[in-house]
């Protein structure tokens, strides 16, 4: 269960151990105070109490105060801030390992359930190291000395007053998994309101199409009405805790007016006593309370801990060979030797070989489910091959370090993604050692530098959720530039041009023709005229390649390629109109 | 992006009168039931002041037996000159020795400028029920004789038929004696005992109640708002909803009106519980002792500006921490999304030190939130525990003085316990109602906007009796200037039909809204059956025009309810019917048939299935119009023909402007009209337009060759 707690908490053990000496020290005074006030009272009763004796048991209280409130204040700093603290670190760590994991992982997990472990799940297992270990250590320190203060005063008169105040402990520790179920059945209904209201207002141009604005409200309705219904419910357990602990703590006090007070009357108790056991049962009240909830929160926290813990104990899928080749200096040839690639019991590529010398450009079409993705995935080791092998400059790309060989390719991806960050720092997202002008320089290679410049905070303008929403051109530009900056010997163009027009393309696929060594570049798209001008072009069919050759030998084929072609030549022409 | 990314806006609302007055009306229907929970509010107040109240008089009229006072003249001689100056309502003389009031005693004293020597007595009083009850019998041992004397009590001060005892006197008797002599006390302790039960018994009872009444209450009005802000959504004009993203308006129905229910839920009543409490115990503490009562106000003044100085620091500072967690999630969300991004550039290493800063610095705010409410929370304690010192220091010199009884003194400790409480508690409520303020205002600005006009002013009762369309020289424009449709006119036959064709962008879907009334035009008339449609009722256009759109959206539900979309009691039948029709068969082998529960969106259907619905859809409201937009996605061969089939069908027999992408949709109509940039570029039968050889016969043949092979 400790296994990736247990470092991290053991780098706090002094603050824990500090903490709790420290609680225990405040708990000690405060069962202190009430025996200064009865004995107080007691001598006022007997007449032996003067001002002098009230001076002195005030300067001690405000003393025996002074040193609470720094106590308090220190065990909270220890205690609270140790398990921030161990927050932060495993915090640390789930991110990390989010980061590691493979595609394959993060395919199978949504983001929201990734999500759900850093926020819920770590915040029940923070509470659980603070609030939990806390109540735990007052209960047992308060409660110890509280009865111990309580036996020496009188030993029947406390076991009376205990009574109720065990059963506050019971009434927690049982309410709790029912109110916390209630709870969730309460945010289900919530969640439920939520789903309809999406849905409601995604399709409402269905609802109003078809007048049913009155029918989508009651539905609605009925949901809302379920949300109140299991509220209510929720509150006819909840709503009684509360009630029912000030009931019990009541219940205490009233043994002890009617016990105790029989007591005083037989000469057998003092007045003094009456007060400082009154002030007891305060005292014990709250660690009662504290019992019940600890549990619940060790409960929470456990399970939420097994969950951080079984993401933690996976491994990537994608490992490195422990004697693994650098890879500095890459020439760019690509060889794909009869590759099968299989996912989920689907053959997604099948038996693929083709052959890319450095610096050659090469083309890849084909329809949507047709592979074309896959390859770059392989290639760059987001999975591995089923069967087969890649060669990259010879070597299978298993055989090098993980990070050489990424850092050497660069692809720019179908799904324009950038960070809520700057343009700049989107572009030299990797943080090489770059000026500014080669930023720019790439810009200027990807065209987008004009219109970055029009933007009043120029590179420095934040892109995305915070920021400025980019056209999806501009976008695709943006990642090109990426890509481009890295000075990969490989490039990789995925569907990266739908966006921009005809012109602005081969604008873009001229610039990186180019460069001083022109990169290997593989261009999917599926528009003949990004392709057209390639070296070589493969047409991809369900996974495998279905026709291979320049444009003109494809055209004189007149396969599939010249299909494609005839219909975008058409496309162009009602375009034009 | 993504809705996971919890960008929490800060959300703070200063004091807005007209905003809480429009927010208190949405309480009114529920006002009989409020002023319920206030009444019983009160009881929980008054019980809250009277427990300490019955703890006093237990102690002082029973337990302590020491509660009355005096001073013993210790020179006889000086008796008579004290009490020329002491009132006789203060002063007795009892076994040849004379008692004083202390009070009076030391102010004779300072009358005569010398001190007077005397000793502190306390006696027991033997109140005149008390000594009904013990009897004649049992008073008359303690009469005359022995030691301890029983004495007939003397002056004014004791009620008539008291008797008093001296304390050291009673204290010198033996246990048995004691027990008899003090049963009165013992029998009024279980008096008292039994009172304070009944009041934690009504108190456990009206505290649930209350509470049970509260939640009621606001869940009604939170039921309310909700539904009537939704009403009031799904009446707003089409324009509305393609300006506002549908995340937002969920937001507005779900999460903010969330946050007004905890305050109609806890901070109105609260608000007024913790006030008047406030002002309960400090008018009961005046009566009780001025002086102990000033104290406990100067501690509280003491806790208030602590308070004040320290709450908008820790309030700042945990929104800082909110921020900032928003930022952390924000932060990994993204990198989770961008997943493939991060690796394929290899820079795990750098997003983690990226990572490792904002988390840091989170927990530098979280440490400095421990630190603040490592001050704030046990400087309050620190200051209730004071009160309790203080209240001992001045209490017990006034005891020692005769001016103050124990009952009174416990009764300030016990109120002490509860006065500092409701101050902490009124900040929060006060944050609680800000905030809601700022999810109230977001909601009203939702609620000001103008409905769509259902049934315009204009409407005599006189529908048409035909169902034939016509453009008239239409203009239409989303956005001011950007033109959409530039002068369309045409005319459909009652049961005839029209295709539009044209390349994306054109206008088409433009034009089919306009029957309907989606849209309201710049210029121009769209006339059904000859009359405007701007005069006729929505209700009755929707109606009789059926709508059949690009994309196709499932609600999840059971394909009866999106057959016949909430409907409260489908007709079973009747969809049973229509889905054979159109050839559906696939439903039958769903399990359940009808009542197969579709996925949001349809996931659980194949595309061509998913395709159909809404021509069942269209079909079961049996409309005089139809207008359908085809889907452009591709499908399977048997799915296609199945489609084409029931477009057949569904068109037969009705008025049809149809968005068409399939030749055999286009063959089907009557008349192709050809839209170009918001215009009508030609018009007229396939075989016409094919001869003339222009922008059709462009289209045609980029259809077939799409047609050809996919």
């Amino acid at each position: 269960m400790l296994r990736h707690l247990g470092p991290a908490l053991s780098r706090y053990w002094p603050q824990y151990v500090g903490g709790i000496l420290i609680l225990g020290t405040v708990d000690v005074i405060q069962t202190v105070i009430p025996g200064i006030t009865a004995r107080i009272i007691d001598g006022l009763a007997l007449f032996k109490a003067g001002p002098r004796e009230l001076g002195a048991a005030m300067l001690q209280i405000g003393l025996l105060v002074v040193a609470m409130t720094i106590g308090r204040y220190l065990w909270r700093y220890l205690l609270w801030g140790s398990a921030r603290r161990v927050e932060e670190q495993m915090r640390r760590n789930l991110f990390a390992k989010f980061m590691s994991l493979s595609a394959e992982f993060h395919d199978r997990h949504k983001t929201g359930d990734l999500m759900a472990l850093v926020t819920n799940d770590l915040e029940a297992v923070r509470e659980a190291l603070g609030d939990g270990l806390l109540m735990i250590s007052d209960f047992i320190i308060m409660t110890t000395f509280t009865l111990f203060a309580m036996f020496r005063f009188n030993r029947s008169l406390t076991l009376m007053t205990l009574v109720p105040l065990v059963l506050i402990a019971l009434v927690v520790t049982r309410s709790g998994p029912i109110v916390f179920r209630l709870f969730k059945r309460v945010q289900d209904a919530f969640s439920a309101v939520s789903d309809y209201v999406q849905e409601a207002m995604t399709g409402i141009r269905v609802i109003k199409v078809f007048t049913r604005e009155d029918a989508a409200a009651r539905g609605l309705g009925e949901r809302a009405m379920e949300i109140e219904r299991r509220n209510v419910r929720l509150v006819t357990i909840w709503g009684l805790t509360f009630p029912l602990i000030d009931f019990l703590g009541s219940i205490a006090t009233l043994i002890l007016l009617w016990a105790g007070g029989l007591l005083v009357t037989r000469g057998q108790f003092s007045i003094g006593g009456l007060v400082a056991f009154n002030t007891y049962i305060g005292m014990l009240a709250w660690p009662m309370l504290a019992l019940g909830w600890a549990i619940n929160l060790f409960q929470r926290g456990q399970a939420s801990l097994a969950r951080i813990n079984e993401i933690l104990d996976t491994q990537p899928t994608i490992l490195e060979r422990p004697d693994a080749l650098t890879l500095d200096n890459m020439h760019g040839d690509i060889a794909f030797d009869h590759v099968t690639f299989e996912r989920e019991g689907k053959r997604i590529l099948d038996d693929v070989s083709f052959y890319v010398s450095p610096g050659q450009r090469v083309g890849i079409i084909g329809p949507i489910g047709s592979g074309k993705t896959t390859i770059v995935s392989l290639l760059t080791r987001a999975y591995d091959t089923t069967s087969g092998r890649i060669l990259v400059d010879g070597n299978d790309v298993r055989d090098y370090r993980i990070d050489d060989l990424r850092r050497a390719i660069g692809v720019v991806t179908q799904d324009v993604f950038l960070f809520s960050d700057s343009l700049e720092e989107n572009i030299n997202v990797a943080g090489l050692p770059v000026g500014s002008e080669e930023v720019h320089e790439a810009t200027r290679l990807s065209g987008v530098y004009k219109n970055i410049m029009e933007f009043q905070d120029e590179f420095g303008t934040v892109v995305g959720e915070r920021g400025v929403t980019l056209s999806g051109g501009e976008k695709q530009r943006v990642t090109i530039a990426r890509a481009i900056l890295k000075k990969p010997r490989i490039l990789v163009l995925d569907d990266a041009l739908s966006a921009v027009d005809a012109d602005t393309e081969k604008h873009i696929l001229d610039n990186i023709a180019s460069f001083e060594t022109t990169p290997t570049t593989i261009v999917i798209s599926n528009r003949i005229s990004a392709l057209r001008n390639m070296d070589k072009i493969l047409v991809l069919d369900s996974g495998h390649v279905e026709e291979e050759g320049t444009h003109s030998d494809l055209l004189r084929a007149k396969g599939m390629y010249w299909h494609i072609f005839r219909k975008q030549l058409v496309e162009r022409k009602v375009e034009k109109e | 992006m993504s809705e996971l990314i919890t960008q929490e806006e800060v959300k703070e609302r200063s004091f807005d009168v007209t905003l809480m007055r429009r927010m208190l009306h949405f309480a009114r229907p529920q006002a009989w039931l409020l002023l319920i929970a206030f009444v019983l509010v009160c009881v929980l107040n008054a019980g809250d002041i009277l427990k300490p109240l019955i703890v006093r008089s237990a102690i002082d009229r029973y337990i302590d037996p020491t509660s009355s006072r005096f001073v013993q003249l210790d020179i006889a001689e000086d008796a008579k000159l004290v009490d020329s100056l002491v009132p006789p309502g203060a002063r007795f003389a009892l076994d040849g020795h004379s008692y004083y009031d202390k009070t009076e005693f030391a102010h004779a004293g300072s009358v005569l400028g010398r001190s007077l020597s005397g000793t502190r007595v306390s006696f027991y009083v033997i109140t005149p029920d008390k000594a009904v009850q013990l009897g004649a019998d049992a008073l008359a041992v303690y009469a005359g004789g022995a030691a301890p004397v029983l004495f007939k009590a003397p002056v004014p001060a004791f009620a008539e038929g008291s008797f008093l005892m001296n304390v050291d006197d009673l204290q010198r008797l033996p246990a048995a004696e004691i027990e008899r002599l003090r049963s009165p006390d013992r029998a009024g302790v279980r008096r008292l005992s039994l009172i304070f039960f009944v009041v934690i018994a009504i108190m456990l009872v009206v505290a649930y109640c209350n509470r049970l009444l509260l939640e009621v209450v606001g869940q009604r009005v939170v039921y309310d708002i909700r539904v009537q802000l939704f009403r009031h959504i799904e009446r707003l004009p089409f324009s509305y909803f393609d300006k506002a993203p549908s995340g937002r308006l969920t937001t507005r129905v779900t999460n903010d009106i969330a946050a007004l229910a905890d305050m109609y839920v806890n901070s109105l009543v609260n608000l007024a519980k913790d006030s008047l409490l406030l002002v309960g115990v400090l008018v009961t503490m005046f009566t009780l002792n001025v002086f102990l009562t000033w104290i406990l106000v100067g501690v509280l003044a003491a806790v208030i500006v602590i308070t004040a100085t320290l709450r908008i620091p820790m309030r700042d500072t945990h929104r800082m921490a909110r921020t900032r967690l928003a930022r952390i999630n924000a932060f990994i969300a993204e990198r989770l999304q961008g997943v493939r991004i991060v690796q394929l550039f290899a820079i795990e290493e750098k997003e983690k030190e990226e990572f490792d800063v904002i988390n840091r610095d989170f927990t530098r705010i979280r440490l400095r939130l421990v630190h603040l409410n490592g001050i704030f929370r046990p400087l309050v304690a620190a200051l209730s525990t004071f009160a309790i010192a203080l209240l001992l220091y001045f209490g017990g010199d006034r005891i020692l003085g005769g001016t103050l009884s124990f009952g009174t003194l416990i009764t300030f400790t016990f109120y002490a316990a509860i006065f500092f409480r409701p101050v902490q508690e009124l900040a929060e409520q006060f944050d609680t109602i800000q905030s809601a303020m700022a999810s109230a205002e977001k909601i009203f600005r939702v609620m000001d906007e103008p409905e769509e006009v259902y049934t315009p002013d204009t409407f005599d009762g006189r529908l048409p009796s035909s169902y034939d369309i016509e453009f008239e020289d239409v203009y239409l424009s989303y956005n001011k200037g950007e033109e959409i449709l530039k002068g369309i006119s045409f005319k459909v036959e009652q049961g005839g039909s029209v295709a539009l064709v044209g390349s994306t962008g054109a206008g088409k879907t433009s034009i089919t809204g306009l029957v309907p009334r989606f849209y309201d035009l710049d210029s121009g008339r769209v006339l059904l059956g000859g009359m405007d449609v701007a005069t006729l009722p929505v209700e009755f256009l929707r109606h009789s025009v059926a709508f059949v759109m690009q994309d196709v959206f499932i609600f999840s539900g059971s394909v009866l309810d999106n057959i016949a979309l909430f409907e409260e009691h489908p007709d079973e039948q009747r969809a049973a019917e229509i889905v054979d029709y159109l050839g559906m068969g696939f439903v039958k082998g769903l399990e359940g048939g009808l009542h197969y529960r579709l996925y949001e969106r349809g996931n659980n259907l194949s595309s061509g299935q998913r395709q159909l619905i809404p021509f069942s859809r269209a079909l079961y409201f049996d409309p005089k119009v139809l207008i359908l937009d085809e889907a452009t996605s591709n499908i399977d061969t048997e799915s296609e023909a199945v489609i084409q089939a029931a477009i057949r069908k569904i068109l037969k027999g009705r008025t049809s402007i149809i968005v068409a992408h399939r030749l055999s949709t286009i063959r089907t109509v009557d008349r192709i009209l050809v839209v170009q940039k918001g215009r009508i570029g030609e018009s007229g039968t396939h075989e016409e337009l094919l001869a003339k050889g222009g922008i059709y016969q462009s289209l045609y043949e980029l259809q077939s060759l799409s047609e050809e092979k996919t």
